[in-house]
C-alpha cells in the first residue's frame, strides 16, 4: 500500500496572502492542506470527476502563524483560527466554559488522533461521506457527474432523511450544527480580501456541487462565535453506530435562552440528517414563549421531524432524531431526561 | 487577524519577496530534518511521502505499521509533539520541526519499558500488528492521565483497532502500569 | 502421555508420570519482546536489493468477456520489467489450497477480478503501466442475488473454479441455474412428516446473515525472491507449507524449490489459509523479471480481493412437543459462494450443527450452494459453524418461548450423546452440559427475571441470552503433521515446526510441549517456526488445528529425543533409562532422587560434533469415533429502545478443550472470538451496490470492526476433560468462541425488549423497525 499519493508539489504558506496567491496561481490544480485527514484519503482513493480534479499542488496553511489560536474577548466573543485542531478546541477551558456545546461537538469527532490532526476549518469543509462519493467508480453529481447513485441505491447510514434535492448525503460535520446554534460567523479570505459569512449562509443546498459558499481560491481563516447572552444553555448530542470513528446517524445542537422558567429563544439544528446543518424553525417556535416543561419539549421534538421524508432505507432516523431532539432539549433545559 | 485588503493577483505576497524566496516554491522533493526519538535525521523526501512512508521506507524504522493508509484503523499511530497522530496521513515535509516519537524509542537498548513489559505479561498482544500503535496511544495517555480509569484507557486507545481482540488485556496492561503493578 | 491412544505415527511416548511443570502455566509468549519493541518483521517490512514493485489491474465490471488486451504500451514503458495477462498466460491455473482456479480467464466474474499484473522499478511506474494497459470488455449481465441465481433462467456465472473431467464444475452444463455442481447437499433421517405431526408447536422462520470480512490489520503482502532456480517467498499467510505447495504447483516448480517464510503476520482468521491469488501473480512476475518483487495490497483491494465469510439465507421449520422433545426439523440454507469458495461448497458444514448438536429423530436439511457475480468466499473463523449456530440457536429460543420452557432446560433436555445420530458413533469427549451450566451460572441465569421491573420504565431494557455450539479443532484431513526436536551438546533444545504463529501463540505452544516432555524451562527451548526451509510438512494454522495436530507430533518428537538422552544418561546415574525422570532442568532417578544431573550436564554426554535429533508425526483420526469441541455462552445485553442501540455488557464463555496448555493464551482466544463475534452480530455491514456489484465500504471506517469501546466484560471458562487422542488432551480454542455470539446476543435482545431479530447484523434500524417505531 505504499505511496498511494501520486507525486505532488508542496509549499508551506507563511501568510494568508501567500496561500491565496498560490491558490490563484495554480487554480484547480491546487488545494489547501491543513489536517489532511479528509483530503489525503480522497487523493489516495483517487476520487475525482469533472468538478473534482486530483490536486497536484498542496498548500500547507498550518505554517501560517495566526491561523492556530483561540482568543476569547469577554463581551465580544470567541475567535478561533481555522487551523486550530479539534482537540485544542475541546480541551480549551474558555470553549468548555462559555461555549460548551462546541467543545462537546468537537469531542464527538472521529478518533483521538483525528482530533489531534483535524482542524475546525477542515471539519466545516469536509466532503461528503456518502459511500458512492467515497469509492472512485461512481462519477456522481457531487464530483461533477450527471446523477446521484444513492437515492436508488444503498443509503442506510450517512444519508439525508429530508428527501431534498439532487444529492441526499447527510452533512457529516459535528461542529457545524453547534456553530450554527451558537450563531457563528465564518471569516473567509480570497483574492479580493476577506468577508464574514454568517454560518446560516455558509452551507449550500443539495442542488449544488459544493457544500459551502467557499470559492476555489478562498480559504477559511477564522471562525468567530459571538458572546452568548447570560441566560443561554446549550446541548449537543450525537447518535452513532460505534463508540469511535463514526459520523452522526443524527445529531442535535440546541441552544436555549431561558428566563424565569420559560423560553425566550431557541435554536435547534440537526446534523447527520440533511445535506447541510438543518435548522428547524418550527420546533424553535414551539418552544419560544412557552414554559420549560417536558410536554412542551416533546411537542417541539415531534415538530422537529415533521418535515422528514426519509429514503427507503433510513426511516429509522425519524424516531431516532425525534428522540435525540427531546433529550437535547431536556438536557439544555436542565430537566432530567428519562435515560 | 490581519486584513489582506487589496491583493492583486500578479503581485507576490510579502512573504515571498523576502530572503527565502527560492526556498518557498512548491516543490516535489525537499530535504528536511526530522527529529525522531530525540535523534535528528536529515533526509531528502518526496513531498507526497507520508511520515509513515519515510519512517518505514527511507529510514527503515519499520516498527510503525500501516493498516489502511487512510486515517481509519490507527495502526500507524505515533506521537508527534506529545499527541497521538496517524502517521499515514501526515506528509513528512509537514512533520519537520516536530518532535516525533515511535515504538523504536520506548525501550532503552534491550531494556523494555514498564508498559512494554506489562503488555507481554498480560498477553496484550496476539498477531502483534496493532501493538506498536497501541503502545504509543497508551504512552500518550499515561503522560496526561497518570491514574486513568478503565474507561479512560478504553477511550485513550479507541482510535487504534485490534482485530485480534486483545483489547481486554491491553486495557489491563495499561492499568497495571498506572498502578505500578509491573514486576517483570 | 499416559494413553496409547495418542494420535501419533509409531510408538506413543512414555507416560510423563510427574506433575506438569510447564503445561498449564500462564507463560508469556516467546515472541513478545519482538512484538512490543517493533522489531518483529512482517512481510511488508522486508526490503531486498533490486526489488521491484508489483501492481494488479482489476476488472471494473461484475461480469464481462475480455475481447482483447493490449499490454504493449505498458511493456514499452521504461522501468517496467514484466507484464502478465491472458496474452502470455491464457491457460494458467493457480491453486488455492490445491483447488485449481483460472489465473486469467476469458470471462471475468466480479468487480475487482485480476486482469493483468505488472512489475516495475517503482510504484509510480507500475501504476502508470496499469493505466497503459488497454482492455476491451464485452459486458455481460450479472447476477448478485443467490435466489435469483438459482432460477433456471438466470444468467450463468463463470466461476473461478476450474471444470475438470471428474467434477463438472462448469455451470453452463448444470441443470439448475448456478447451483454448485448442479446438486444440493441433503442430510435426512427419520420421517419428517410424522415428526411434524407429533409436534405440539411448529415454528417456521427465515434467517439471514451477512458477509463478514476478516479485516486483518495487515493487508496481504509478500516479497518474492527468485534467484533463477530457487524461490523464497516472505509471506503473510497462515500456512507456509500450503503456500509452498500451491505456488510450486502453479509455477510448475518442484516444492523443494519454493521456500516460504512467515515469522510474523498481521492476522489471518482463515483468510490466508492457502496461497492468495495476488501471490501467484507476484511470484510469476518475479520469475519473469529475475528480480525480487514486492507486493502489498491496498486496503480497498484487500476487501474486494480476498475470500470472506459467505452470506446466507435459511428457511427453518422445527417441531417440538410441550415437554420440550424435538420432533422434526426441516430446512434449506442458501449459501452465496460468490465466484468461488475455498473448500468448494463447504460440504454439509453449514447445516451440520443443526442436525448434530441436539437429538432430533426426524430431520431433513438441505444446503444449497450458489455461484453469483460477487467476490470470492472462503474460510473465516468458524466459517460455517458461526452461521449454522445462529439459525439453530435462534430457533431453539423461539421454540422455548412458544412452549413456555426455559431455553436452558430445552437445550439440556435435547442433549445429544452420539456424534453421528444415524450411525450412533460416540464422541471422543463431550461435556456441553457442564459448559452450559457454568456459562449460565456465571451470569445468574436462574434469576433472569431480575430485569423485569426495571425494564418497565425508561428506554433501556436489559436481558440475558445464551447459545451452545459444537466446533471442530480436533484434527482433520490431510493429517500430515510432523515436527522435529533437536538437543545440542551445549544444552540447548530446538523445536522445528513448520507452522505459522498467527497470533494464537502457536510458536509458544510448540515450545511448551517440548519443554514439558524434556523437563526443561521454556526459555531454554528455541523454536523455529514459519519456515519451510528447516522444517517438515505441517498443517496451516487454520481450522483451529494446530494444537490438535501438531501437539501430538511435537510431544512424540520431544519424547523420542528425551529417550535418546536418557539412554546416554542412564549409565552415569547407574540406572535404567526407564527409571529416569526429567523436570525443571534436572534429570533424576525416580526411586532415588539423590542420583541426578542437570539437563546441561546430560547434554555434555552427547558425543562431540553430534546432536540428538528426533521426529514425531501425527496419525489420522480413527473412523469409529467422532471428534469435536463444545461450548456455550451466556450474555447480558442492553437495548436502547429509543435509539435502537444494542450494547453487550457481559459474556460468559465456557469452552471444552480437553486441556489448557497455557491459560492466558487460551483466554486471549475467548476475547478475540467474542469481540469479532460482536462485530459480526452488531456492526459489520458490508454493502454492495445492487446494480453494479461494486463494494461501497471497502474501508475500515464504514466497514465497522469493534473498537475498545464495544468490548464487554468477558468471563472465560475453560472446561478440561480427558481426551486421550490429543497431546495431554489438548484440543482447540481459536475459532470456537465466535460461534455462539450472534445467537446468544440475539436471544438476549428478545429477553430484554421482546423482539426477535432474524438477520445479521443487528443494526439500530433493524431494532427500531422490530419495535414498530419506524418503517
Ligand atoms: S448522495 Fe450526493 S454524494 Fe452520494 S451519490 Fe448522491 S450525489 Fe453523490
Ligand atoms: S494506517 Fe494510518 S490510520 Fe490506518
Ligand atoms: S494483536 Fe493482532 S491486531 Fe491487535
Amino acid at each position: 500500500m505504499l505511496y498511494e499519493i501520486p507525486q505532488i508539489e508542496h509549499v508551506n504558506a507563511r501568510s494568508t496572502e501567500e496561500a491565496i496567491y498560490w491558490l490563484s496561481r495554480y487554480g484547480d490544480k491546487a488545494k489547501v492542506i491543513a489536517g489532511g485527514t479528509d483530503l489525503l484519503s480522497l487523493i489516495k482513493d483517487k476520487i475525482n470527476g469533472p468538478q473534482m480534479p486530483i490536486p497536484e499542488v498542496l498548500i500547507n496553511i498550518k505554517t501560517i502563524p495566526e491561523m492556530d489560536r483561540i482568543d476569547y474577548s469577554p463581551g465580544k466573543g470567541l475567535s478561533i483560527g481555522a487551523t486550530t485542531t479539534l482537540y485544542d478546541i475541546e480541551s480549551s477551558n474558555e470553549v468548555r466554559e462559555k461555549f460548551g456545546m462546541l467543545a462537546d461537538a468537537a469531542h464527538e469527532v472521529a478518533t483521538n488522533q483525528i482530533r489531534n490532526m483535524g482542524t475546525i476549518g477542515g471539519n466545516l469543509v469536509q466532503r461528503p461521506w456518502c459511500w458512492y462519493f467515497r469509492v472512485p467508480q461512481f462519477n456522481c453529481y457531487k464530483k461533477g457527474g450527471p446523477q446521484c447513485y444513492a437515492i436508488s441505491g444503498s443509503h442506510k447510514y450517512y444519508f439525508s432523511m429530508l428527501g431534498l434535492g439532487v444529492c441526499v448525503m447527510a452533512h457529516p460535520s459535528d461542529t457545524a450544527p453547534a456553530l450554527m446554534a451558537l450563531g457563528a460567523e465564518i471569516v473567509v479570505a480570497g483574492e479580493s480580501g476577506q468577508r464574514r459569512v454568517p454560518i446560516d449562509g455558509f452551507f449550500l443546498g443539495p442542488q449544488e456541487v459544493f457544500e459551502t459558499v467557499l470559492k476555489p481560491n478562498e480559504i477559511i481563516t477564522e471562525v468567530f462565535i459571538p458572546e452568548q447572552p447570560p441566560n443561554t444553555r446549550g446541548s449537543f448530542l450525537k447518535s452513532r453506530l460505534r463508540g469511535t470513528w463514526d459520523f452522526a446517524l443524527s445529531s442535535v445542537a440546541a441552544r436555549l435562552q431561558i428566563t424565569n422558567g420559560s423560553y425566550d429563544d431557541a435554536k435547534i439544528i440537526l446534523g447527520g440528517v440533511a445535506p447541510f446543518p438543518f435548522r428547524v424553525p418550527l420546533a424553535e417556535d414551539a418552544l419560544r414563549g412557552k414554559r420549560v416543561d417536558e410536554e412542551v419539549i416533546s411537542l417541539a421534538a415531534a415538530v422537529a421531524v415533521k418535515r422528514a421524508h426519509p429514503l427507503a432505507q433510513n426511516g429509522y432516523k425519524v424516531p431516532l432524531t425525534q428522540n435525540l431532539v427531546k433529550r437535547a432539549l431536556m438536557s439544555a433545559s436542565g430537566l432530567e431526561a428519562e435515560v | 487577524m490581519t486584513s489582506i485588503g487589496e491583493l492583486r493577483l500578479h503581485m507576490e505576497p510579502k512573504t515571498l519577496v523576502d530572503e527565502n524566496r527560492h526556498q518557498n516554491q512548491p516543490r516535489r522533493v525537499r530535504r528536511i530534518v526530522l527529529s525522531i526519538n530525540g535523534d535528528s535525521h536529515s533526509i531528502e523526501v518526496d513531498a507526497r511521502s507520508t511520515l509513515a512512508e519515510v519512517l518505514r521506507e527511507n529510514l527503515r524504522m519499520t516498527g510503525t505499521k500501516l493498516g489502511c493508509n487512510r486515517s481509519e484503523c490507527g495502526t500507524c499511530t505515533l506521537i508527534m509533539d506529545g499527541r497521538t497522530v496517524f502517521s499515514c496521513t501526515i506528509l513528512a515535509v509537514e512533520a519537520e520541526g516536530k518532535c516525533i516519537e515511535t515504538i523504536e524509542g520506548l525501550a532503552s537498548g534491550s531494556d523494555l519499558n514498564p508498559l512494554q513489559k506489562a503488555f507481554i505479561k498480560n498477553d496484550a498482544l496476539q498477531c502483534g500488528y496493532c501493538i506498536p500503535a497501541m503502545l504509543m496511544a497508551a504512552t500518550a495517555l499515561l503522560r496526561v492521565k497518570m491514574e486513568p480509569t478503565e474507561d479512560d484507557v478504553r477511550q485513550g486507545i479507541a482510535g487504534v483497532y485490534c482485530r485480534c481482540g486483545a483489547y481486554p488485556n491491553i486495557v489491563r496492561a495499561v492499568l497495571d502500569v498506572s498502578r505500578g503493578q509491573v514486576d517483570c | 502421555m499416559t494413553e496409547a491412544k495418542l494420535l501419533v505415527q509409531g510408538i506413543p511416548p512414555e507416560p510423563l508420570d510427574r506433575p506438569f511443570t510447564v503445561i498449564g502455566h500462564s507463560i508469556s509468549r516467546i515472541d513478545g519482546v519482538e512484538k512490543v519493541s517493533g522489531t518483529a518483521e512482517y512481510a511488508g517490512d522486508i526490503q531486498l536489493p533490486n526489488m521491484l514493485c508489483a501492481k494488479i489491474l482489476r476488472c471494473p465490471h461484475a461480469h464481462a468477456r475480455i475481447l482483447k488486451i493490449d499490454t504493449s504500451k505498458a511493456e514499452a514503458l521504461p522501468g517496467v520489467k514484466a507484464v502478465i495477462s491472458r496474452n502470455n498466460f491464457p491457460d494458467w491455473l493457480t491453486y488455492w489450497y490445491l483447488i485449481p482456479q483460472f489465473a486469467f480467464p476469458e470471462i471475468v466474474s466480479y468487480v475487482g477480478q485480476e486482469v493483468a499484473a505488472v512489475a516495475a522499478v517503482d510504484i509510480d511506474t507500475a501504476e502508470r503501466a496499469l493505466k497503459l494497459i488497454e482492455v476491451d470488455y464485452q459486458e455481460l449481465p450479472a447476477v448478485f442475488d443467490p435466489e435469483e441465481a438459482l432460477k433456471p433462467t438466470s444468467q450463468k456465472v463463470t466461476p473461478l473454479d476450474v471444470p475438470d473431467s471428474t467434477c463438472p464444475r462448469a455451470p453452463a452444463a448444470w441443470p439448475v441455474g448456478n447451483l454448485y455442481e448442479g446438486k444440493t447437499d441433503i442430510h435426512t433421517r427419520g420421517d419428517i412428516a410424522k415428526g411434524f405431526q407429533d409436534a405440539d408447536v411448529v415454528i417456521e422462520e427465515v434467517y439471514n446473515t451477512s458477509y463478514q470480512f476478516h479485516a486483518t490489520l495487515q493487508t496481504r503482502s509478500s516479497v518474492i525472491d527468485w534467484d533463477g532456480e530457487n524461490m523464497t517467498v516472505h509471506d503473510s499467510c497462515q500456512g507456509v507449507w500450503q503456500v509452498s505447495q500451491d505456488i510450486a504447483k502453479s509455477l510448475g516448480l518442484p516444492m523443494e524449490k519454493v521456500r516460504v517464510v512467515v515469522k510474523y503476520q498481521g492476522g489471518g482468521f482463515g483468510s490466508k489459509a492457502g496461497a492468495q491469488r495476488y501471490l501467484h501473480y507476484a511470484s510469476r512476475l518475479a520469475m519473469m523479471a529475475g528480480r525480487p518483487v514486492r507486493i502489498e495490497l491496498t486496503r480497498p483491494e484487500e476487501f474486494i480481493s480476498h475470500p470472506h465469510r459467505h452470506a446466507t439465507k435459511t428457511y427453518l421449520k422445527m417441531g417440538v412437543k410441550r415437554d420440550g422433545t424435538l420432533t422434526a426439523m426441516e430446512g434449506r440454507s442458501i449459501l452465496n459462494l460468490g465466484v468461488g469458495s475455498t473448500y468448494g461448497n463447504q460440504k454439509e458444514k453449514l447445516i451440520e450443527t443443526a442436525f448434530e448438536l441436539y437429538e432430533c429423530p426426524n430431520v431433513k436439511l438441505e444446503q444449497v450452494a450458489v455461484y453469483t457475480n460477487t467476490p470470492l468466499t472462503g474460510y473465516m473463523r468458524s466459517v460455517m459453524r458461526a452461521i449454522g449456530d445462529f439459525f439453530l440457536e435462534a430457533h431453539m429460543d423461539r421454540l422455548a418461548v412458544e412452549i413456555g420452557m426455559d431455553p436452558l432446560d430445552l437445550r439440556m433436555k435435547n442433549y445429544a450423546v452420539f456424534g453421528d445420530q444415524v450411525k450412533k458413533l460416540p464422541y471422543s469427549a463431550k461435556n456441553l452440559d457442564k459448559c452450559m451450566k457454568i456459562s449460565t451460572d456465571a451470569i445468574d441465569w436462574k434469576h433472569r427475571d431480575r430485569f423485569v421491573e426495571d425494564n418497565k420504565n425508561g428506554p433501556i431494557k436489559r436481558g440475558i441470552g445464551m447459545a451452545s455450539y459444537m466446533y471442530d479443532g480436533v484434527g482433520m484431513a490431510p493429517f500430515k503433521a510432523s515436527a522435529d526436536v533437536v538437543i545440542k551438546r551445549n544444552g540447548t533444545v530446538e523445536v522445528l515446526a513448520g507452522v505459522v504463529d498467527i497470533g494464537g501463540g502457536q510458536a509458544t505452544m510448540m515450545a511448551m510441549l517440548a519443554a514439558e516432555e524434556l523437563g526443561v524451562n521454556v526459555n531454554s527451548v528455541k523454536t523455529v517456526w514459519g519456515d519451510t526451509g528447516p522444517t517438515q510438512f505441517a498443517p496451516g494454522t487454520h481450522a483451529s488445528r494446530m494444537t490438535a495436530e501438531m501437539g501430538p507430533a511435537v510431544v512424540q518428537a520431544a519424547a523420542n529425543a528425551r529417550k535418546k538422552l536418557f539412554e546416554l544418561t542412564a549409565q552415569r546415574l547407574s540406572a535404567e533409562p526407564i527409571e529416569l525422570r526429567s523436570a525443571l532442568g534436572k534429570i533424576q532417578v525416580s526411586r532415588d532422587q539423590q542420583r541426578s544431573m542437570s539437563f546441561e550436564e546430560a547434554c555434555q554426554l552427547i558425543p562431540d560434533g553430534e546432536e540428538i535429533r528426533a521426529s514425531g508425526s501425527r496419525k489420522p483420526n480413527p473412523k469409529d469415533i467422532v471428534f469435536h469441541t463444545f461450548g456455550s455462552q451466556a450474555c447480558e445485553v442492553e437495548v436502547n429502545t429509543d435509539t435502537g442501540a444494542v450494547r453487550v455488557l457481559r459474556v460468559a464463555s465456557a469452552h471444552e478443550l480437553g486441556k489448557v496448555l497455557n491459560p492466558k493464551l487460551v483466554d486471549s482466544q475467548h476475547y478475540g472470538g467474542i469481540i469479532m463475534g460482536i462485530g459480526y452480530t452488531l456492526l459489520e455491514d458490508p454493502e454492495f451496490d445492487s446494480k453494479t456489484g461494486i463494494m461501497l465500504n471497502p474501508d475500515l471506517h464504514q466497514y465497522r470492526i469493534p473498537t475498545s469501546l464495544e468490548v464487554p466484560e468477558i468471563l472465560p471458562f475453560n472446561i478440561e476433560a480427558p481426551d486421550p487422542f490429543f497431546a495431554y488432551s489438548a484440543k482447540a480454542v481459536g475459532e470456537a468462541p465466535i460461534v455462539p455470539v450472534a445467537p446468544s446476543v440475539r436471544n438476549a435482545i428478545y429477553h430484554a425488549a421482546g423482539i426477535w431479530i432474524n438477520s445479521l447484523p443487528i443494526t439500530p434500524d433493524a431494532v427500531l423497525k422490530a419495535l414498530g417505531k419506524s418503517k
